[in-house]
């Protein structure tokens, strides 16, 4: 049993855009000679969050569920981005998933991260903790 | 090369509904000395939550505001909803958080009390 530190940056723009890091995250594990265990994926900051969703699912989320789930307008105290904080606070900034056969069990998932905040070219930076054999 | 386990309770005063109490400072003891882990941070109250969020007045009236406008109809849910555990890197002795954002106690029950936060670290020794 050994535990293996990665992280990785990405560049996003948004509000309202999902970002696939799941490549990201396969070639860390390739990397780390991973076999089986246990993947913690946290992303650094309080106003984007991680979801694991189908594919098909991004655009309705895009689209819809973001919105209806904060709006952005609803007088809120914290000035100019509360929606995009509140947003990443319920739906969390880390996910913690198994790995088996050096690959995340995802099924028909894939890891998104989600820009709430309203920018071009914010680098997130992630870090991805493993444990296991 | 072997894993390690390090737990802690850390003790938390809340002045009941609405109480907000930041305690990053206290996992970021608990995590000093280790170079590379995983820790979970869990608060056992059933009303009550663990979040990360910028911990700044007006942001922590907006969450409530949010918890009591748009969870109405689902405000059993909240703590569910909004979680009561949470797993953070350990890199270099610290905790990993972006420069605005805590590791917050929510309290959502009526009554001021101690809650205890459980915390689980895994390591490399």
């Amino acid at each position: 049993m050994r535990i293996e530190i990665g992280d990785f940056i990405i560049k996003t723009y948004g509000p309202n855009a999902l970002f696939d890091i799941t490549k990201e995250i396969s070639s860390f594990l390739s990397r780390a000679k991973a076999i089986r265990g246990l993947l913690l994926i946290s992303v650094m900051g309080s106003t984007g969050s991680l979801v694991l969703i189908p594919p098909e699912q991004v655009d309705p989320i895009k689209n819809n569920e973001l919105w209806a789930l904060v709006p952005v307008n609803a007088e809120w105290k914290h000035e100019g981005n509360a929606y995009a904080h509140l947003r990443s606070t319920v739906l969390g900034t880390s996910i913690t998933v198994p790995i088996r056969n050096g690959k995340p069990v995802l099924g028909r998932h894939r890891i998104y991260f989600i820009e709430n905040q309203c920018y071009m070219a914010r680098e997130r930076h992630f870090y991805l903790v493993y444990i296991g054999e | 090369m072997t894993l390690g386990l390090s737990c802690h309770e850390i003790r938390v005063k809340s002045n009941g509904y609405g109480s907000a109490v930041d305690v990053t400072p206290m996992l970021r003891r608990c995590a000093e000395g280790i170079e590379r882990g995983l820790m979970n941070a869990y608060v056992s109250e059933e009303d009550a939550a663990l979040v990360t969020i910028e911990y700044e007045r007006g942001l922590l009236e907006d969450l409530k505001k949010f918890v009591e406008e748009y969870m109405k109809a689902f405000r059993g849910l909240a703590p569910t909803i909004l979680g009561r555990s949470l797993d953070l890197p350990i890199v270099n002795g610290n905790i990993r958080l972006g420069t605005w954002q805590q590791v917050v106690f929510i309290d959502l029950g009526h009554r001021a009390r101690e809650v205890s936060i459980y915390v689980t670290i895994i390591y490399e020794d």
